[in-house]
């Protein structure tokens, strides 16, 4: 067999190319002929006439070499040091002079130029302080410079950087040796109640190595404790942010101790944050989140943040996540195969989030696609654990809030859904199309949502077919109505009822 | 004479139309560039073949106007492969791309349909 990667350095590489980007494109011709010349003796033709077609291939090598060399120069080539500088200034001076004239030529151009400039420059100024405030203060936590974001990744099925699962998150941290911590996160919503009625909170369930890891501790009180943090440990325990502290209780630090109820059962109040503590919008309580093994590991809902050893670099830290990822793969084929990491710093997230600003502003420009005058949404959770526990009493309280919602003045449409539009946390699910057969991991997917009838007409959404009534209930064969965007796509489905959702997969 | 101007107007329609296929192809889902060329010889049943030196310079080409992007992914028991696909800059111009096109060959069937008088 012939090799390869000395035909391609010979023929192909410029000599200017930067040698990093040399092997890379080394590899990734080789794989190409040789690909070529298996497919080739595959068919039957004798290994020196599929050698010699192979070589011939990179024949018209002038082509590649000079774009290569063009891409590359863009790279290599920088004005050389040691220009003589009184040269470079001469030249420049000259051309502030002529363009000073021209300027003095047309007053009427210069005006709106010196006007734009300054709204520029005051427009800058803005920017810039927003800017400040949200991203160059330095971030409240201890050695923001090794904090690290870890997601899972899944690049192939175009999933660069998705949530961790339980089981995935576990098995990083008992084998991974670069980091000081790693910790995990997910975020929801519990309901407290008290003699003042029921109140949704904003929570965040933490790793007890989470608040470590930031470099946080609490104003008044304590961190979980490991035993707090595993499954079936002493898990009912709860921390309060600052903000929601002195809304809830006043700002009493005998706080600490007391017992809250929340989703119904008693927790301990053991911490108050101080407040300089930020994590997400308008936090209200943290909760041990008991990293679980027996769960899924293909259900990934795990957000993961790990602090560098010091002296450790982030490629080594990335190299080393890679390759327990890779072994996982192979351990655990069915969940983890094509999965990866991605492992980006704090810094460069908060730049990202930066650029987003800019996406923001256009976005107010865009209609959302549903009617919004007059459109008011809320969250019901159903937390008794007897009232609730059987699907028909389920039903039944739903009908009910139905009815009695419907009955109100002034309530024109009424529906319930499993999450309403521009909200986050959409499950997606693999659907398939009668007539395209696709392997596995090639099947397109969707993100679902659970509405009740009604629901397109409270929110003016236009609908071609018909809305679900009350007749598609759980024995009624299943059905489903899709976005125009997905009926576009898919040209050849006869008609809305054609497009059925796969089996579900255990991702 | 004849064959040479055939070459040549293949060539350049070839040119033409490159990029357009390069991304038409990443549509559907990444692909590495064997795949890539492999799929062109198929569905054009021979007529169009890309071979290495002139495909990976498109690729390369593509991915610095940050219309595809390139990254190695490894499959368990393969050696990695370097997949590329669309970035959403990379759909726009597929969108106009095909347009342009479209309209093209209208225009070309347009003046060279034959008229009778």
């Amino acid at each position: 067999m012939h090799d390869w990667q000395a035909a391609v350095r010979d023929h192909l590489i410029a000599r200017r190319v930067d040698p990093a980007r040399h092997t890379t494109v080394i590899e990734e011709l080789t794989q190409h002929l040789d690909d070529r010349y298996r497919s080739l003796v595959a068919r039957g033709m004798s290994a020196a006439d599929a050698e010699r077609s192979v070589l011939q291939e990179l024949d018209e090598s002038a082509a590649l070499r000079d774009e290569l060399a063009r891409a590359e120069r863009r790279l290599v080539d920088r004005p050389a040091p040691g220009d003589p500088g009184g040269r470079l200034l001469h030249g420049v001076w000259q051309d502030v002079r002529y363009a000073a004239r021209a300027l003095a030529w047309s007053p009427g151009f210069t005006a709106v130029a010196a006007l734009t400039l300054a709204l520029g420059v005051g427009a800058n100024s803005a920017i810039f302080s927003i800017i400040n405030a949200v991203m160059l203060r330095p971030l409240p936590y201890a050695h923001p410079e090794r904090l690290i974001r870890i997601y899972e990744s899944n690049p192939e099925r175009g999933w660069p950087q998705f949530s961790a699962s339980h089981p995935n998150f576990l098995d990083w941290r008992t084998q991974a040796r670069s980091w000081v911590a790693l910790a995990a996160t997910s975020s929801g919503t519990v309901s407290m109640t008290s003699n003042d009625g029921a109140e949704v909170l904003r929570e965040v369930l933490v790793t007890a190595d989470f608040l470590p890891a930031l470099g946080v501790l609490p104003a008044i009180g304590r961190n979980f404790t490991a035993d707090e943090d595993r499954p079936g440990g002493g898990t009912r325990v709860v921390i309060l942010t600052d903000g929601f502290w002195r809304r809830a209780f006043g700002g009493d630090p005998g706080a600490v101790g007391r017992i809250v109820q929340l989703n119904n059962l008693p927790y301990t109040i053991v911490g108050i944050l101080p407040p300089s503590f930020q994590w997400g919008a308008n936090l209200e309580v943290l909760l041990p989140l008991a990293p679980d093994p027996a769960r899924p590991r293909g259900d990934h809902r795990l957000s993961v943040i790990g602090l560098l050893k010091p002296g450790v670099s982030l490629t080594d830290a990335r190299t080393e996540l890679t390759g327990i990822a890779r072994r996982l793969a192979q351990q655990y084929p069915a969940d983890n195969q094509g999965w990866g990491v991605s492992l980006i710093t704090f810094r460069d997230w908060m730049i990202g989030a930066g650029l987003l600003l800019r996406s923001f502003v256009s976005l107010q420009q865009v209609h959302p696609g549903f009617a919004v005058d007059g459109l008011m949404t809320g969250r019901v959770m159903l937390t008794s654990r007897t009232a609730f526990d059987t699907p028909e009493k389920r039903v039944s309280f739903w009908r009910q809030l139905s009815a009695d919602v419907r009955a109100l003045p002034g309530v024109t449409a009424f529906a319930t859904g499993s999450g309403v539009p521009l909200t986050s946390g959409n499950t997606s699910t693999e659907i398939e199309i009668p007539g395209e057969t696709l392997p596995p991991d090639a099947r397109p997917s969707a993100d679902w949502r659970i509405v009740t009838p009604g629901y397109f007409q409270a929110m003016g959404i236009p609908l071609r077919g018909r809305d679900f009534t009350e007749a598609d209930d759980a024995n009624a064969p299943p059905t489903v109505i899709i976005s125009e965007a997905l009926a576009r796509r898919w040209r050849g489905a006869t008609s809305p009822a054609a497009i059925r959702s796969a089996p579900r997969s255990r991702r | 004479m004849t064959s040479i101007l055939n070459r040549i107007l293949d060539r350049e329609l070839k040119k033409g139309s490159a990029e357009l296929v390069i991304l038409a192809l990443l549509e559907a889902r990444p692909r590495h560039g064997y795949e890539i060329s492999q799929v062109i010889e198929q569905r054009s049943e021979g007529a169009v073949r890309f071979k290495v030196a002139s495909l990976y310079p498109l690729l390369y080409r593509l991915e610095r106007r940050e219309w595809i992007v390139g990254q190695w992914v490894e499959k368990e028991g393969q050696r990695r492969r370097r997949y590329y696909r669309l970035t959403r800059q990379g759909r726009r111009v597929l969108s106009e791309q095909r347009r342009g096109w479209r309209r093209f060959v209208a225009a070309i069937n347009r003046i060279t349909e034959t008229s009778h008088a």
